[in-house]
This record gives C-alpha cells, structure tokens and sequence, in this order.
C-alpha cells in the first residue's frame, strides 16, 4: 500500500504493508494529509516495528525542504503572543521545560520545531509533546495538559539555549541578537542546503529579541526566569 | 603594513560570501566552508574599514579601537579566511603589533559556528537487541541502534537489568547504525536498555525486552529478543 501526503509543500509517500496500515496511521505525522498527487520521495516500511524510525525520516525529510519556511531543532511556546524559542539537540530538555511553561500559562507552539516564515514569524508545530521517562516516550497533547495551541504566526521575543544540568542553579548569560542567529542555525535543519535563505529568516526572527545561553537545573525552577525573558 | 604606496593591505573578501549586517554586529556567511560568522560590532568597523588601502592605523582610527586591537582582529578575520591578503603582506608585523590584546578568535570576540547536517537535529529512534548464550552461565547483548542522526557520538549506552543482574559496554557508530556487544553475568528474561546523553543524566531512549532464558552452560545461536 502507498500512502501519498502533501505537507509543508511537499509531497511524500510510505509504501508499507497493507496489514500495517491501520498499525501506521495514528503514527503519522500531525501535518499529514493526504494527497493524490505522485510523491517527490517515497520511504519502504518493512513493519510497522520500523515506523518510528521511518516516519522520523520523513519528518525530517519535509522539515528540510519544507517550501517557504525553515525548520529550528527547538521547543517554541508563546506568552502574550510573542514566542520564546528554546533550541536544542536531543535530550538537551526542550520538552520538559516546554511542558513546565505550558503549566505556568503559556500557549503551545511546538517540543521539536520552530517553523520559521520569511518575516521572521513563528508557526506552531503542534505534534504532541513526546515526554520521556523511566518507562520510554510517552505522547501527549497540550491540550491533555491544560494548555492552548497558539494558532497564528508570532514574532520572536526571546530565545533560551538552555541545557539541563541536574543540580544546577539558572546559569545563564546574555548573548547578542547576532550571537542568537548564530546558535539558531546551528540547530536549522535546512543550514546546508539553504544556508542563506536561512540566515536571512533568522536575521529577521531576531530583530529586537533578549537572549540567553547557559544551564538550568529542574525545569519549574528556570521557568519565572525564562517567562520574564518574554514579558519584559 | 603602514605603506599604502605598495599595495600589500588586506581587503574584505567579497566572494562566496553572504553578508547581513544585523543591528550593529555583522552575519557572514562563508558559501565555501559552510560557516557562518558573527563579527561583533568592533570587529563590524574594522572589517568595514579593511578597504584593501587603509592603513592599520586608519583602520583602528576608522573603527575607534587601539592600533593592536585592530592588528588582532584583522589577524584573526584573516584566518577565518574574511580578508584577502595581497602578495608582499607582512603578517607577521600584524601579528606582533597583535600580541599585546592576544591570540586567538576569542580576542575579538568572533564567534563561527559551521552548518550542521539536518541529521543533527534527529532524535534516536529504534533499538533492537539480539542475545548470544555464551555458556557458562553467562550470555553476550548485541544491541542495534537505528537514528536519522548519522553521528550521535555524545550517547553513552546504560543497560539496566532486573536486581543481581549487572553489564556494561560499549556501542559506535557506523553512519546511521550503532552496535554494541555486552556481556551480562545471570540470565535473566527481561532486559530494559536506555540510551542516555553523553553526560549520563537525561534518558533518550528507553526499551524494555524480553529474552529466551539461557541453559545455563550451553552456547546458543545468536537470536533476537522481542
């Protein structure tokens, strides 16, 4: 069976087995819908054993190529309506402090991608949150946890690099809007293959923006400091 | 480096490179190496005043900064391959009028950080585990671990097992694919592996198997855990 989507402008296809499908289907990307038109690429599933990894890839995949936006390895919530980015690599917390900010009032965007537009606006990326814990990744909803989705683009207020240190107080130190862009492409998906085009969305993502880089112990204690970056 | 009459004064670079001034510092991007610059805002001047004919104490004048301060950045924009270097420069007369503010990118406050692969930014995804009985009472762990990310070298690997059962070892990578082989000491039935980061705090990945038990002292083919 193929199942054939458009997302993000471009087209994909999954050729898996038809006794996976229904297996599959409530896997999918939250962007997914379905098309008729021929894929530009097509990914082989095995079983569904292989869909976490599989549909990784093509998630990846769109997040590089998407048409008109780039992609930030980052958790993205919005207070006030003004974003506050929080880039990462894996493991470095986004969704946890994402979650400890959507408990303390903020709006949801995304655990894993900020979608830039090239106004340097933000667009919610709002899969559910993939929470990990002794027992593996657990999927939940903002909405599961009480909070809203922001539906409409946002501009950028703040960006946190923050990496979890147990133990660690909030160490934090300010960084230019310069140095921001910088630490934003380094998490930019597509900053090989469109390298300008990105730097010219972050540029103006980051126009009047506060940042930070640095440390942050358990997520509910940094999160007075991370909202204030936005309300100031 | 004073003698403009010569010609030998460097000059900013103009090709293969994006450049976006972003409030007062300066974006660069390099098309060559696929490295982005951030030039803070006097290092922006004296990039700016690197005409190809100031000298260096013009270029200081123009930029508001020391005679060394400039020497230094414009050693260290030179190495980041920003300026060109006519024939006849002499380098080394920049670098001793440099030394007072020190060597090194850091100086001027030059930060670069080289375009990462998209796979960079992909979380592990799958593992699967086979068991090999070894014998005496002991069995070896194959595990395999499948990512977009082609290098994640900052995982370690944690097995954790049920009580009285202990191993550990280690696993790299080849592309997207990562293979470890672990001895443990008991048979036992049920084993739970977690990927954690390079610093051993955060679980990324967490999954739980469960294995055929071992005769105690008879080797077995390898077969996988479900």
């Amino acid at each position: 069976v193929l199942l054939t989507a458009v997302g993000y402008g471009r087209r994909v296809g999954l050729r898996l087995p038809s006794a996976d499908v229904e297996a599959v289907r409530g896997r999918l990307p939250h962007w997914w819908t379905h098309t008729g038109a021929a894929p530009e690429r097509t990914w082989e599933l095995a079983s569904a054993g292989q869909a976490d990894y599989v549909l990784g890839e093509i998630e990846l995949w769109v997040a590089e190529h998407a048409v008109d936006r780039i992609f930030v390895h980052a958790g993205v919530v919005a207070i006030d309506g003004r974003a506050l980015l929080l880039p990462g690599r894996s493991a470095a917390g986004k969704t946890t402090l994402t979650a400890a900010l959507l408990a303390a009032g903020a709006a949801y965007g995304s655990d894993e991608y900020a979608v830039l537009s090239p106004d340097g606006r933000v667009h919610p990326y709002a899969r559910p949150l993939e929470i990990r814990d002794g027992a593996g990744r657990t999927r939940v909803s903002a909405a599961d946890l009480g909070a809203a989705t922001f539906a409409e683009p946002v501009p950028v207020a703040a960006v946190a690099q923050l990496h979890y240190q147990p133990g660690c107080g909030y160490l934090v130190a300010p960084i230019s809007a310069g140095v921001a862009v910088l630490r934003l492409f380094d998490h930019t998906v597509c900053a090989r293959s469109r390298a300008a085009e990105a730097l010219d969305t972050l540029v103006a993502a980051t126009h009047r923006i506060r940042a930070v880089a640095g440390s942050r112990g358990e997520a509910s204690s940094a999160v007075p400091a991370v909202r204030a970056l936005v309300g100031g | 480096m004073e003698n403009r009459a010569d010609g030998a004064m460097p000059r900013q670079r103009t090709k293969d490179l994006a450049v976006r001034a972003h409030c007062e510092e300066t974006l660069v991007l390099d098309r060559r190496t696929g490295t982005a610059h951030c030039l803070p805002a006097e290092v922006t001047r004296i990039w700016d005043a690197c005409t190809g004919r100031n000298t260096l104490a013009e270029i200081a004048s123009a930029a508001g900064v020391a005679e060394p301060t400039a020497a230094s950045a414009v050693d260290q924009l030179i190495s980041l391959d920003l300026l060109e270097v006519p024939a006849g420069f002499d380098r080394r007369e920049l670098l001793r009028r440099g030394a007072l503010v020190g060597a090194g990118i850091a100086a001027a406050g030059i930060e670069s950080v080289v375009a990462p692969a998209p796979s960079a930014q992909a979380s592990p995804q799958t593992m699967t585990l086979q068991q090999q009985c070894t014998g005496t009472n002991s069995r070896e762990l194959f595990i395999t671990l499948k990512n977009p990310a082609s290098s994640p070298s900052g995982y370690n690997f944690i097995v954790t097992v049920p009580t009285g059962v202990s191993g550990q070892g280690n696993i790299s990578f080849n592309g997207t694919t990562g293979q470890g082989a672990f001895n443990i000491t008991n048979a036992t039935s049920t084993i739970t592996i977690q990927l954690r980061d390079n610093n051993g705090n955060v679980i990324v990945l967490t999954k739980t198997f469960t294995c055929t038990i071992c005769p105690t002292t008879t080797p077995q083919p390898i077969q996988a855990c479900t």
